[in-house]
């Protein structure tokens, strides 16, 4: 598994847009994603439980992946996060 | 669950016209980044319930709403393009997340001057946001009544 954290730039938050670019690379890849902010987690494959975070500008967020090509997958998550949020 | 019913309706959520969702002005909706459905076009600001669910989640900005069928489908109804950023001025909500709603039912209220003001494009998707499990099957045309005309229907795949 490989984890990286985040702290969300973007002072509308993580909205509809971010979630789903999020949610369509999540879907793409054989592993398994999961963005963790706070006490909640979210499967990072589902659009409701993305937004259901509520992550707001300045809320830093955990990003959880596992699976075959983790490494590619987190350095791609995490290059559209630092880009876009 | 899933019993003889064969498909599903969504209704419009607001009274305007139907547009495609490849047609709507952000390519996030019109790639149906975000899930697949349609779009409305609104003339008026009322707001309805699109399906029978639970209020799953209300945006602080309170322009979009997941709603979870009685079926466990989730649906997103988004007001507007680049809405969040109005930080929910112009939006009056009247349900809270948990709320059982009908389809039909009065969500919200949208001062549509507002997004005017501020440039912001009117069109409104309605997305099944896992069209992996299901498909749309009718999208209709034309002008449609909010809370009582379908936007389109389903099926499972």
């Amino acid at each position: 598994m490989i984890e990286f954290r985040h702290t969300v730039q973007d002072e509308t938050g993580i909205h509809a847009r971010p979630a789903g670019a999020l949610v369509k690379m999540a879907k793409e890849t054989d592993c398994v994603c999961c963005m963790k902010h706070g006490d909640k987690q979210a499967d990072l494959s589902k659009i409701f439980a993305v937004m259901s975070l509520g992550v707001k500008c300045g809320d830093t967020v955990t990003v959880e992946v596992s699976g075959e090509s983790e490494q590619e997958t987190a350095e791609k998550l995490k290059k559209y996060m630092e880009e876009n949020l | 669950m899933f019993g003889k019913k064969k498909e599903w309706n969504v209704l419009a959520p607001m009274s305007g016209s139907v547009k495609q969702i490849e047609q709507v002005e952000d390519e996030a909706f019109a790639e149906k980044m975000l899930g697949d459905g349609a779009a409305i076009v609104p003339q008026s600001g009322m707001v309805f319930s699109p399906v029978s669910g639970v209020v799953a989640d209300i945006t602080d900005t309170k322009h979009a709403f997941c709603i979870t069928t009685d079926d466990g489908v989730d649906v997103l109804l988004h007001i507007g393009i680049n809405t969040v950023n109005l930080r929910g001025e112009g939006f009056c909500v009247v349900v809270k997340t948990g709320d059982k709603v009908a389809a039909g039912d009065k969500l919200a209220e949208v001062d549509l001057t507002v997004l005017e003001k501020h440039g912001l494009s009117f069109d409104t998707p309605v997305l099944l946001t896992e069209p992996e499990q299901y498909e749309i099957t009718h999208v209709g045309t034309g002008n449609v009544r909010g809370g009582s005309d379908v936007l389109y229907t389903y099926k499972k795949r």
